[in-house]
């Protein structure tokens, strides 16, 4: 079992059924930078954690995460680890109009100052990410200085709406190991 | 710091005025319409000076400061562009400067809608499947908006 998880992406998610509250939007460096503790512990340690008793991890850590195996993306195939661990936070599908956008947008800002003072001079580089192609929103992907075995953690923070699959509007914070040096 | 990102951006806006005839009668005349294009022209040019400046640090100050600007009022006439919007504007801004092709405003201006288009980026896909990489897109984007 344990040999078969390394293999794929493990995401620790939650999508909630109900109204998302504000503190579950904005970004939350404690709760990000737990995260980044247990993968620079390496991916064996994820796994462990994460995936071998779940409701712990859920009840211990992260009180509402849930936990769930994707397919393995073909970076992590390449890499035969465990690519990353994120939040996400979602209102129930509804129709998603341009001032739930504004609304998320001014909620962004104020996550993207949160986010600098979380990381600040820890951040090697960041970049911002488009949904445009698929969805709509927005997001900034960081590099950190911090490594694993030669890999730069990295830690993507944003929303987005799937607007083919009528998706809420999906806050995600990402940590993840990026490619090796 | 943040008064010289906001100088660099007016000054961008003065590149403009003397680029374009149209912007500015339609300016003086308040018809402008497309105010957001503007603005992230001159985001673009504020990445380009402080780029050239040599400013490291230029980055997380922009972003700190163009998060407390940005807005998303996205039908209103003054509309200034979202944040990723303006901070994809400033990084092409950068690139400009980093493959040494001098800020003209004036082909910036004629070509703005391929402008808007290529702040979202490059597909995701195509970086997956390594068909191509930022600093491959940011060339070519480059190339279309100063044609």
């Amino acid at each position: 079992m344990m040999k078969s998880l390394t293999a794929l992406v493990l995401t620790a998610a939650t999508i909630s059924s109900v109204a998302v509250s504000r503190d579950k939007v904005d970004f939350s460096c404690h709760d990000v930078k737990s995260m980044i503790e247990l993968l620079e512990d390496g991916p064996e340690d994820v796994v462990k954690q994460v995936a071998d008793d779940p409701v712990d991890y859920r009840d211990n850590h992260h009180i509402g995460v849930d936990v769930r195996n994707d397919a393995p993306s073909a970076n992590a195939q390449r890499n035969n680890l465990p690519s990353e661990l994120g939040l996400l936070y979602g209102q129930r599908p509804k129709h998603v109009t341009d001032d739930d956008f504004a609304t998320a947008g001014e909620s962004f800002k104020r996550g993207l100052g949160a986010f600098y003072d979380c990381f600040g001079k820890e951040l090697l580089t960041e970049t911002p990410v488009s949904y445009t192609r698929t969805s709509r929103g927005e997001g900034i992907i960081g590099i950190l200085k911090d490594t694993y075995k030669g890999r730069h953690i990295i830690v993507q923070y944003g929303y987005f709406w799937d607007s083919a699959h009528a998706t809420p509007i999906v806050w995600q914070t990402i940590v993840g190991y990026g490619q090796s040096e | 710091m943040a008064a010289d990102l906001i100088l660099a951006h007016e000054l961008s806006h003065v590149l403009q005025f003397h680029a374009s005839a149209d912007f500015v009668a339609s300016l003086c005349a308040g018809t402008l319409r497309d105010v957001k294009v503007y603005e992230l022209l001159a985001d673009f040019g504020a990445g380009y000076a402080m780029f050239r400046n040599g400013n490291q640090d230029a980055r997380q100050n922009f972003v700190r400061t163009v998060s407390s600007l940005a807005d998303y009022k996205f039908t209103a006439v003054r509309h200034h562009g979202t944040v990723t919007e303006r901070l994809n504007a400033f990084d092409m801004g950068q690139a400009s400067g980093y493959f040494g092709q001098e800020v003209k405003m004036e082909a910036l201006i004629r070509n703005r809608v391929a402008f808007l288009r290529l702040l979202g980026g490059p597909e995701q896909r195509k970086l997956e499947a390594g068909s191509t990489t930022f600093r491959e897109f940011a060339r070519n984007a480059l190339a279309e908006v100063y044609r």
